[in-house]
């Protein structure tokens, strides 16, 4: 249980430090700039909420993800049977000092907006380079489970994004 | 396409870090001012207030159609579905609060969402189901020598909500397959 200040400070560290972890997160379960905008206030409002009872047993990134991920499995579908079609405004959210990197990053986050939701996370979790046991613990996997799924869906990815 | 590069790319994005500022900033005042609360929130305070409803009008529905001379058994019968509805409604409040999105896994979340549209679902189409008939019968209570009049009204009515009902129901149906799907997903391969 934190205290009401250790709370609040524990969100400014979230808001400076981690909010990029959640604007992906929510990126890449959102299909229009609207939806994202909810998701994220969403997500925040979940890590504002739930800060109260983090212990820190988990690091807080690992926390953060958890939170998240979970908050956006469960609500995006309210809005995903209205916008089937994907649309990534790529254009704002990647890094422009190089063209040739950016164009993959572009497939890539066409690519995983692709994959299904669980798959989304995994991904996500591995680019960000979380251990398995982190992405198990997010997850609810068994750890063998991540690693033999993890490689199935990178080969996917290179192989659609080399198609 | 180089997944190590893009592994890379993907950590040192930080281009939109200047459009969450102001976002953040905002927000950190509203959800200080508790000016934002989550979706689970409000779902935990509408089934709080629909269980509590329940259970303050059992006695109060009890009683003011005993004094408007409406049968016993039908007070009773009326007083049993509030009753009823109450410990649904309580049951749900349970569920919702269940699922705590920083404390539970993916798959744990998924389980327990799955359980509650379930559930949802179900005591959903009982209380339908239930309402229509109690409905029924207490218009019928209240025609008196032959006017069914009132009768044909109340049954419109409640043909009206059932099929507003049916139709929320084929939603919240197309939901459950959707959380089934992906419950499926991360069971996968265990």
């Amino acid at each position: 249980m934190n205290t009401e200040t250790q709370r609040k400070q524990l969100f400014d560290k979230i808001l400076s430090e981690y909010s990029p972890i959640v604007d992906k997160v929510c990126y890449m379960y959102s299909t229009g700039d609207e939806q994202h905008k909810d998701l994220y206030q969403e997500c925040m409002a979940n890590v504002w909420q739930g800060l109260r009872s983090f212990r820190g047993d988990a690091k807080l990134s690992t926390w953060l993800y958890r939170t998240c991920i979970n908050t956006c499995i469960t609500c995006y579908r309210r809005t995903q049977r209205q916008e089937s079609n994907v649309s990534i405004d790529n254009a704002t959210m990647l890094p422009a000092d190089d063209s040739s990197r950016s164009q993959d990053l572009t497939i890539m986050y066409n690519l995983i907006a692709s994959l299904s939701p669980v798959d989304k996370a995994l991904i996500m979790m591995w680019l960000d380079e979380k251990s398995y046991d982190e992405i198990s613990e997010v997850t609810g996997m068994p750890r063998n489970t991540v690693a033999s799924r993890l490689r199935r869906i990178k080969s996917r990815l290179v192989e659609l994004g080399n198609s | 396409m180089d997944l190590e590069e893009l592994k890379k790319a993907w950590q040192s994005q930080s281009a939109r870090l200047d459009r969450l500022e102001e976002q953040n900033l905002e927000l950190k005042r509203s959800l200080r001012r508790n000016k934002i609360s989550t979706n689970r929130s409000k779902l935990i305070n509408t089934y709080r207030v629909l269980t509590v409803l329940a259970f303050v009008m059992t006695p109060v529905i009890t009683v003011s159609f005993r004094m408007i001379g409406i049968d016993l058994w039908l007070a009773i019968l009326y007083a049993a579905t509030m009753l009823a509805l109450g410990f649904a409604n309580m049951y749900i409040y349970l569920l919702i609060r269940k699922i705590s999105p920083g404390e539970l896994s993916v798959r744990e979340v998924l389980k327990n969402v799955l359980n509650l549209e379930r559930s949802r679902h179900r005591i959903r189409m009982a209380s339908m189901t239930v309402t229509l008939i109690v409905v029924v019968l207490f218009i019928y209570a209240l025609c008196d020598d032959g006017d069914y009049s009132m009768m044909i009204g109340g049954i419109l009515g409640a043909v009206i909500g059932l099929i507003i009902g049916l139709r929320k129901e084929a939603s919240i149906k197309a939901t459950i397959r959707a959380i089934k799907a992906d419950l499926k997903d991360a069971l996968r391969d265990d």
